[in-house]
């Protein structure tokens, strides 16, 4: 078959505007933060998505841990329910990770079991943003000393807040959930009470969240054994 | 017997004198040394030595509003002698040029006031937030966050502040509620270093 000369000069021009298109999406995902000090005004999307394969939760990447100060502690169930918009245990079946202002987010997707406050039904994916994840080296270095290096771009980094372990693809979970309004994804998301305080994992038989080593007595981990979650926290006051 | 019962008398008392000891020994922990460390980490090339070699500290464009906020808050790091008795070598000087200092503060809109995270700090190693427990750290990142930190009120924007410094200079967190570094949602009633904080100090340089 012979082309034309017109048609090569369309297919050409198909060809560079796919091109085009691709590069455009490959820049969006690149993961560069929005630098600090330009984002005083929301950013939308943040930055980037960093298309990570959610099952290996960067077991071998070094950790970073962010020290957090906090403005409330959650020190029982019941308190945790009644400052929640949601309440609901459920299977993670999506995981992903981007960047916000500079700060690195988890992006789960939780499919609803059961709900216990809150407007969920069984089987409902709810979109819940969890601080920390993984990210790049960009991140860290900012608008300082020049800004990020292309290796700095290429290094991936987990980061930990207070040394709290990431939410994995597979885990069962109970979350006490807080309705986002400061914009990080389009559309409805959540975010844990007081960020890993309100996140329960079950495992081997009990739900238990995680505690910081220099948190002092009075915050637990308020350990349930699994039979018990679901009478224990509909029981719980703050309905 | 007499002298026997005198010295009945000062063994009792003596044994009194231990028990008071002991007791007074025991009721210690809520008064002495509270401050915690990072395995003894610190900010390499130290705090300054006080009078003479400064640190440097910048406040980005985002946290100008707080610029009041966080001098005040390394005010009450560096004279602490006057406040408290106690000297340590902290020595901050603001800077304009960002790659002079080793304490940058920012503040922006960070994570969603249900996180409940007022401020975050990055210590930080050849452009790696490192772990502080693992090693020591060459500048470091404080990040305010506007959801959590502008509600509170000045008295504690002081303190989150001072609190996120002393981080920064190699101090953990403390559940005694009268040191700065006792995190705000535990019960923290104070706004500045105190003389534990300074101690904890003294003892990384």
């Amino acid at each position: 078959m012979k082309l034309s000369g017109r048609a090569i000069a369309s297919f050409a021009g198909v060809a560079v505007l796919a091109a085009a298109i691709v590069a455009s999406f490959m820049l969006l995902g690149s993961g560069v933060p929005v630098q600090p000090g330009q984002a005083d005004v929301i950013a939308g999307l943040g930055a980037g998505t960093i298309a990570e394969p959610a099952a290996a939760d960067g077991a071998q990447l070094p950790e970073q841990i962010l020290s957090c100060d906090f403005a409330v502690v959650y020190t029982s169930v019941g308190q945790l329910k009644s400052v929640s918009d949601l309440v609901v245990r459920g299977e993670v079946t999506d995981v992903s990770y981007l960047d916000f202002n500079t700060v690195v987010y988890t992006k789960l997707t939780l499919t609803v079991a059961k709900c216990f406050k809150g407007d969920a039904g069984v089987g409902d994916e709810v979109t819940i943003l969890e601080p920390g994840g993984i990210t790049t080296q960009a991140y860290v270095v900012g608008d300082k000393f020049g800004g990020p290096t292309k290796a700095d771009t290429e290094t991936k980094v987990k980061v930990l807040v207070d040394g709290a372990p990431l939410t994995q693809l597979g885990d069962t979970c109970l979350f006490f959930l807080g309705t986002g309004d400061i914009s990080v994804v389009p559309g409805t998301y959540y975010v844990p009470m007081g960020s890993f305080q309100g996140r329960f994992k079950i495992d081997n038989g009990a739900a238990k969240r995680f505690v910081p080593a220099d948190w002092g007595s009075k915050y637990t981990s308020l350990s349930m054994d699994e039979s018990t979650v679901d009478s224990t926290v509909a029981q719980a006051a703050g309905q | 017997m007499n002298v026997g019962g005198i010295g009945v008398s000062h063994k009792r008392a003596a044994m009194l004198a231990a028990i008071a000891a002991v007791v007074l020994a025991l009721g210690l922990p809520a008064t002495a040394s509270a401050y915690t460390t990072y395995n003894g980490h610190v900010l390499n090339g130290g705090v300054g030595n006080y009078g003479s070699n400064p640190r440097y500290y910048y406040v980005t464009a985002s946290a100008g509003y707080q610029e009041t906020v966080v001098n005040n808050a390394v005010y009450t790091w560096i004279h602490t002698t006057s406040r408290l008795g106690i000297t340590t070598p902290i020595y901050w000087a603001r800077t304009y040029t960002q790659s002079q200092s080793v304490m940058d503060i920012y503040h922006n809109i960070y994570y969603d006031p249900d996180t409940g995270i007022i401020a975050s700090t990055e210590q930080i190693l050849n452009n790696v937030v490192i772990n502080p427990l693992a090693t020591n750290w060459n500048w470091a990142k404080i990040k305010l966050n506007t959801p959590c930190f502008d509600p509170l009120s000045a008295y504690n924007e002081e303190g989150s502040c001072a609190h996120e410094m002393g981080h920064v200079m190699g101090l953990g967190h403390t559940s005694v509620t009268s040191r700065v570094m006792c995190q705000l949602e535990s019960g923290r009633t104070v706004n500045a270093c105190q003389a534990d904080d300074a101690n904890g100090i003294n003892y990384l340089y």
